[in-house]
């Protein structure tokens, strides 16, 4: 029992990066119909960022607080740079550009940072273990899946309450008619942009806090398992993205738990394999794809 | 094969004259001048790879990211046939049928490229019943399983630790001969009744099925003949590179697959020739200065590693921003000499 | 407007096109299907932006304006179709229609609900959940939200029972009325268009075919060609 405890626990940690990202994907591709591989990028640049801050010495509620900043600024720069000049480009354009600019930053980083991984200097209260009976919990995987749902939360009440978030449902909608409202589409964009660089921030705090380590490379796994969970989730669909997401993240966690010998290897393949084998009796993903945002 | 066919076909292939003649220009003047056999290799290759991607992309509209998938199929399966079986029974866990043949090139590639075929028509199933754009992320989905299988079935594969040594098959003369079979290929099927239907149906999907287009029937004939090209250009790449890892079928290749496509042009078997010149070139040529350093005055670069890489993504970042059509646009080196020709002759009138 | 022309690729939808709408007026634009209409309207909302020609409003030139800043002009476009969001609900809709005025729009969202006393009770529903009629009127009230002095209605009668034609027609009638607001209406209701408007215009294949009063309009053989059948 214990042991299953604590396989959930690793698999909703895990769920929780790939949803929060599979979120931060799904914003961007519902209004703009772009997939941008170099999101993944983004939890790389925050990944430096505590590199650098941590090295200088900067106290931890600073670097939280600078790292979402630079997650935010990197992906509206993103947005501004290199995307912009494509708007209205057919999705394969914006595809094979993503991918562009998602090596374009890895090269830059391996070149102008650095081409080995580095560590991370955490403060060591980041390993502290909660214990609940038998099971330990180390803390930063339960803050990792409670900081996810807020997350989830406060996005779900800025897109009801707030003119912007309204305005940002209507666009993935109809993004001409938003236009007619007389809602600039670059705010539209730019918002979700943003929106998508903070949750990348957020999840790469969680992310580096609890393993420590970035190289150039570290975003790419991540991109393609959020991937995965926007398609399982229903492409578009927001709350499918988080719900494949963590779909994936636990099944993956229980499947290299449980996997005996030789088959630990395989564990990534098989959850790969549900994964193909949900879609293929249901199309449209798990909560199905759908006109708006949610 | 009725006359008109047999027209099709001969002016077909006779389209593909100044590709070969290239083709052929470029193997000789390296022959003669005693130019790097392995460069040349490595660029029949790549015209192998990209000519099939084109077969199925170009010609259907659906950019196919899971090349690489087929590739690897045919590489690991042709190089574990032409490897010595007194090596490969050292392998642990390789299956015994798999250890004691010894293959000659042309079985051993033929064999590869019938081994991505089966793969193509078994992923035809799930990935052609889609639509356009989810089409593209299944076919993602393809190469991120191929990846996770050709890592993990180490009995077979060896892992990420890489299959070798690969014996060097991918001779000048071996290569130049599948580059141009796939060259012919790849135009015949541009040509024919197939692939004119599958390109109308890229134009607009609705309004061919609408004339009674069997889109998907055709699109599955483009990606199993696409794969099984792709196979083959696997196979050689094994022997050209001799050490293969599953790195070698993910994502870096794939973009440069993708470059190659791209930046010559999607439309043309032409375009995707010169596509891969482009490519082989930067890979060749940039590959050198990646150990190096640069002073810049103001900073120093050590080790500019990745330069191939950032090479390949300023190519394709040029391409989507000023010229999205590629360098050969619409028109194949022929057509395009036909025009001219017939527009001098017009004006000399 | 001054000799408008438009293209989609290679195709000229509206050739030379020139018309004008003044202060207060309800002008139709008439014609079967194809003849460029919606592209017209489209080209003065900043829609499609690839054509010739001017467009000007109030003396001031909007040609290449944006569809945003087409709106903070004074003219808003009710697209054919509608064009509503379908997964907001009604009261999601409006304010998105006055959020170019900001808070301002406050009362003229009061005013609309009491213009339109229907869409009060549906207030919280998904907009696709109401019906054709009730569209259309979600429709027009999100248009007016942003308080525009020119509205451009796409056929805001397709698809309506008779007595919903009706009641549309008659809303726009009393627009004018209440608020002076003019209207540049294409409808395919030839016979309740000439009724309402002031002036007509008939376009075919992308050009200005016959303009005048309704009177001459309903007379002119154009009109009786285009949409009789009668040679």
């Amino acid at each position: 029992m214990t042991q299953l405890i604590q396989e959930l626990v690793n698999g909703v940690s895990l769920g929780s990066t790939y949803a929060l990202l599979a979120l931060g994907l799904a914003m961007v591709f519902s209004i703009l119909g772009l997939i941008n591989f170099a999101h993944g990028e983004l939890v790389t640049i925050g990944g430096y960022t505590m590199w650098t801050l941590f090295n200088h010495g900067f106290p931890w509620p600073a670097v939280l607080v600078l790292t979402l900043a630079g997650t935010t600024l990197a992906a509206v720069a993103m947005e501004r740079i290199a995307f912009r000049p494509l708007r209205g480009a057919s999705i394969v354009t914006l595809l094979i550009t993503s991918f562009a600019v998602s090596f374009f930053i890895q090269v830059a980083l391996q070149i102008f940072v650095s081409a080995e991984p580095q560590g991370i200097g955490v403060p060591n209260w980041t390993d502290t273990v909660w214990h609940m009976g038998d099971v330990s919990l180390p803390a930063v995987k339960v803050v990792t899946f409670a900081v996810t749902i807020a997350a989830v939360v406060l996005l779900a009440v800025f897109l009801r309450r707030t003119l912007l978030g309204v305005a940002m449902r209507a666009a993935a909608e109809d993004f001409d008619a938003v236009r007619l409202m007389g809602v600039r589409a670059n705010v539209v964009v730019v918002a979700a942009f943003a929106i998508s660089g903070l949750l990348a921030g957020v999840a790469a705090v969680l992310f580096f806090t609890s393993a420590p380590g970035v190289d150039s490379g570290v975003g790419t796994p991540l991109v393609i398992n959020a991937f995965i969970g926007v398609i399982l989730g229903g492409l578009g669909n927001l709350y499918g993205a988080v719900l494949g997401g963590f779909v994936l993240g636990l099944a993956t966690s229980l499947l290299d738990a449980n996997l005996h010998g030789t088959y630990t290897q395989f564990s990534q393949a098989f959850a790969l394999a549900i994964v193909v084998g949900i879609l293929l009796l249901r199309p449209q993903g798990l909560v199905g794809r759908s006109e708006g945002l949610t | 094969m009725t006359r008109v066919a047999r027209y099709w076909a001969v002016e077909s292939a006779l389209g593909t004259l100044p590709i070969v003649a290239g083709l052929l220009l470029t193997a000789v003047w390296a022959w003669v001048w005693g130019g790097d056999q392995s460069k040349l290799s490595h660029f029949f290759i790549n015209v192998v790879l990209v000519v099939s991607l084109q077969l199925f992309s170009g010609n259907s509209g659906i950019l196919s990211f899971g090349h690489m998938a087929f590739v690897g199929t045919g590489a690991y399966l042709a190089g574990l046939l032409t490897i010595d079986p007194a090596l490969k029974s050292t392998f642990a866990g390789l299956p015994h049928f798999l250890v004691s043949p010894h293959w000659n090139w042309m079985l051993a590639l033929l064999a590869g490229a019938a081994a991505a075929g089966v793969l193509a028509a078994v992923s035809s199933l799930a990935i052609l019943r889609l639509d356009g754009a989810s089409a593209v992320i299944a076919i993602l989905a393809l190469l991120l399983i191929a990846d996770i299988v050709f890592t993990a079935w180490t009995g077979v594969t060896r892992g990420a630790g890489g299959l070798y040594p690969l014996p060097g098959e991918a001779t000048v003369t071996h290569t130049f001969l599948v580059a141009v079979v796939a060259v012919l290929v790849a135009r015949l099927f541009k040509d024919s009744r197939t692939g004119l239907l599958l390109q109308a149906s890229r134009e607009d999907a609705f309004s061919a099925a609408s004339v009674g287009v069997a889109v998907r029937q055709y699109r599955v004939r483009a990606w199993i003949l696409s794969g099984v090209l792709a196979g083959a250009g696997g196979a050689l790449f094994g022997w050209w590179i001799t050490t293969i890892t599953p790195a070698n079928f993910f994502l870096e290749p794939t973009f440069a697959l993708i470059v190659m496509f791209i930046v010559g042009g999607t439309r043309t078997v032409g375009g995707a020739v010169i596509g891969a010149a482009l490519v082989t070139l930067v890979q060749e040529e940039f590959r050198n200065y990646e150990d190096r350093s640069v002073n810049l005055g103001f900073l120093t670069l050590h080790r500019l590693t990745g330069l191939t890489q950032f090479a390949l993504v300023l190519m394709i970042l040029v391409v989507m921003y000023f010229r999205r059509e590629g360098i050969l646009g619409r028109r194949e080196l022929d057509e395009s000499l036909r025009s001219l020709a017939r527009r001098s002759r017009a004006a000399t009138r | 407007m001054q000799d408008l022309t438009a293209r989609y690729g290679p195709v000229l939808a509206v050739r030379g096109v020139s018309l004008k709408v003044a202060e207060g007026e309800i002008v139709a634009l008439l014609g079967a299907n194809g003849a460029g209409k919606t592209t017209t309207l489209a080209c003065i909302a900043g829609l499609h932006q690839s054509r010739t020609g001017q467009i000007r409003f109030d003396g001031q030139d909007v040609s290449r304006l944006s569809p945003e800043r087409v709106l903070r002009r004074g003219i808003s476009l009710t697209p054919e179709g509608r064009r509503l969001f379908s997964t907001l609900t009604v009261q999601e809709n409006l304010l998105l229609g006055g959020a170019a005025r900001g808070r301002r729009s406050r009362n003229d969202y009061d005013a609309l609900l009491a213009l339109f006393p229907i869409l009060r009770e549906r207030l919280h529903l998904p907009a696709a959940l109401l019906s054709g009629g009730e569209q259309q009127q979600l429709a027009i009230a999100r248009s007016l939200m942003s308080k525009p002095r020119l509205l451009l209605l796409d056929e805001p009668t397709l698809g309506l029972a008779p007595r919903l034609v009706r009641l549309v027609l008659d809303l726009i009638g009393r627009l004018r009325e209440e608020r002076g607001l003019s209207v540049l209406l294409v409808d395919q209701n030839v016979h309740q268009a000439l009724e309402l408007c002031d002036r007509a215009y008939l376009m075919r294949t992308g050009q200005i075919e016959a303009a005048g009063s309704p009177d001459e309009l309903r007379r002119s053989r154009e009109v009786q060609a285009a949409y009789m059948g009668v040679v």
